[in-house]
């Protein structure tokens, strides 16, 4: 049985709690509680219901439209109860951007702690070991504490020797965004390139942090309140939230014109013009639950939804046969092909075991239950 | 769209006595494993059953079908399961994961007064002894690989 689809798929970039080594269960619990029970994602935009439950805004919306009470409790709740929980949303806003490092030092530890200290008999490495040693002494060894070491500490001696080499450490600054050891005159060409060119690794940490880092990390800072004032000012105006519509007591007409002020497409029928007004109210209520600065523009809400509905009519699409004798005549080879692979499956589904699994009990307990083996249904 | 994170979760991190593995070309389709509970006429038995993700999930609940054939008041011959979380008391926060183990607390604990299988029901009202005692047979034939 070959599992390629699935083992691709899987080591594609999903991110879970799951993903922090067994040791690490606080590192679990903190991104499991920073995640959204409807969709398992980091919070985006998270709100709170009456009853304190936090989930994302378009999550909630959608799941509040199916029945109106809290997923997690079951306390009734209406639309009225969401607040936006701007703390939490910057709470997972830091988790975001700082989780990719936390579990590579975690992986790192992990690793380190989990392989036999070899030490690379060369003279860098024992200058490297000699120079850290305070550091290394003081660090608490036993698994619990270090899950809990600060993310300074775990650092030092986590980043394990590969590439050392010799530049004396007045030379090296932090790089303020990875936070590798950087040759000073190499961090600016270091940043514009992803933080991918070679640092040199862990020698020795320095405490202070040179202009140039320093200025670097402030343009930063700068750059990102400049770019948010920016994004919110072009929005300035329309930032009042849609009101739901009744649309049983509206005209075709009418429920055009929805469309059209929030000048959406007027593709489809009656039911189509619905379900996109209901999907634009949902999104464009859930994108005011944002913070100013992380707010979608309209322009991205609209490929949003624009997304939504080619995802909806795929998914409607696939099963709608037009001419049904066809299609019979057309599929009859692979509906022949499943008939014949069903038959043997479908006695051995009645017996619960495969027959290489226990092939003497085999005739025994088909003779025993003839009367069952029709009733083996497929699940629609 | 939750459907790859919940998938990697239950591989990566099964819940004792439960297995569910996705069909390699159809990721809402799982395979799985619940063992009888022990303590129950099910017990040290190895109960197979389809579950299938809907488009619609999670604001939809999972359709669960046992495979093997099983003796308890609330799941029928063709392995339908009366069970609330999967009709009207769904909830999107629930998750396959528990889905599967209320399932495996149904073993545990059958509940003839709302039946689904009104013949083994009203025998487990009528003679509980006996009627567990059928079930253990079932166990022993259908549900020991």
């Amino acid at each position: 049985m070959s599992i390629d689809p699935l083992e691709k798929w899987l080591a594609s970039d999903v991110h879970d709690p799951s993903d922090f080594p067994k040791s690490a269960t606080t590192l679990r619990d903190l991104d499991g509680s920073l995640r959204c029970n409807i969709c398992g994602e980091l919070f985006s935009a998270p709100v709170t219901l009456g009853c304190g439950h936090c989930f994302c805004s378009v999550c909630v919306r959608e799941a509040i439209q199916v029945k109106a009470e809290c997923p997690t409790c079951r306390k009734t709740t209406n639309e009225s109860h969401i607040r936006s929980n701007p703390q939490m949303e910057a709470a997972v806003e830091g988790w975001r951007n700082s989780r990719a490092l936390v579990l590579r030092l975690c992986l790192e530890e992990e690793k380190r702690r989990s392989a036999p200290a070899c030490a690379p008999s060369t003279i860098s490495s024992t200058i490297k070991k000699r120079k850290r040693s305070p550091d290394s002494s003081s660090s608490p060894t036993t698994p619990e504490a270090s899950n809990e070491r600060p993310d300074k500490r775990a650092n030092g001696p986590s980043s394990s020797s590969q590439e050392v080499t010799i530049i004396a450490s007045a030379d090296l600054v932090n790089c303020p965004i990875c936070q590798k050891r950087v040759q000073m005159k190499r961090v600016n060409s270091h940043i514009d390139n992803g933080c991918r060119s070679p640092s040199s690794s862990d020698i020795e940490r320095t405490r202070s942090k040179p202009a140039q880092a320093q200025k670097n990390a402030w343009s930063k800072i700068l750059d990102r309140n400049v770019s948010g004032k920016g994004k919110a000012k072009e929005r300035d105006g329309d930032c009042a939230p849609l009101p739901k519509a009744s649309y049983q007591v509206l005209k075709d007409k009418q429920v055009k014109d929805l469309l059209v002020d929030q000048q959406l497409p007027t593709t489809g029928d009656r039911n189509a013009w619905i379900a996109r007004h209901q999907r634009w109210v949902l999104i464009w209520n859930a994108n005011l639950d944002k913070q100013p600065e992380q707010r979608k523009t309209i322009s991205e809400l609209r490929a949003e939804l624009r997304r939504w509905e080619e995802g909806r009519s795929k998914a409607k699409k696939a099963p709608v046969v037009e001419d049904a004798v066809e299609y019979e005549k057309l599929n009859k080879a692979q509906f022949d092909r499943l008939i014949a692979a069903a038959r043997p499956k479908n006695s051995r589904d009645t017996q619960t075991q495969t027959p290489a699994d226990k092939p003497p009990d085999e005739g025994k307990e088909n003779g025993g239950n003839d009367d069952d083996d029709d009733d083996v249904i497929v699940l629609d | 769209m939750s459907l790859p994170k919940e998938t990697e979760r239950l591989v990566a991190d099964p819940a004792p006595g439960i297995t569910a593995t996705p069909h390699e070309d159809n990721l809402r389709y799982f395979d799985v494993t619940i063992q009888g509970p022990d303590g129950s006429p099910f017990q040290s038995g190895v109960f197979r059953l389809e579950l299938f993700l809907p488009e619609e999930y999670p604001m939809a609940p999972p359709k669960v079908r046992f495979l093997t054939k099983i003796y308890h008041p609330n799941i029928d011959k063709l392995g339908r399961i009366c069970l609330d979380i999967l009709k009207d008391k769904w909830s999107p926060a629930l998750q396959i994961r528990t889905v599967l183990l209320s399932i495996q607390a149904l073993l545990s604990a059958p509940n003839p007064d709302d039946p689904l299988a009104t013949d083994v029901a009203k025998h487990y009202k009528e003679d509980e002894k006996d009627a567990q005692r059928v079930s253990r047979e079932w166990t022993e034939q259908y549900a020991m690989a």
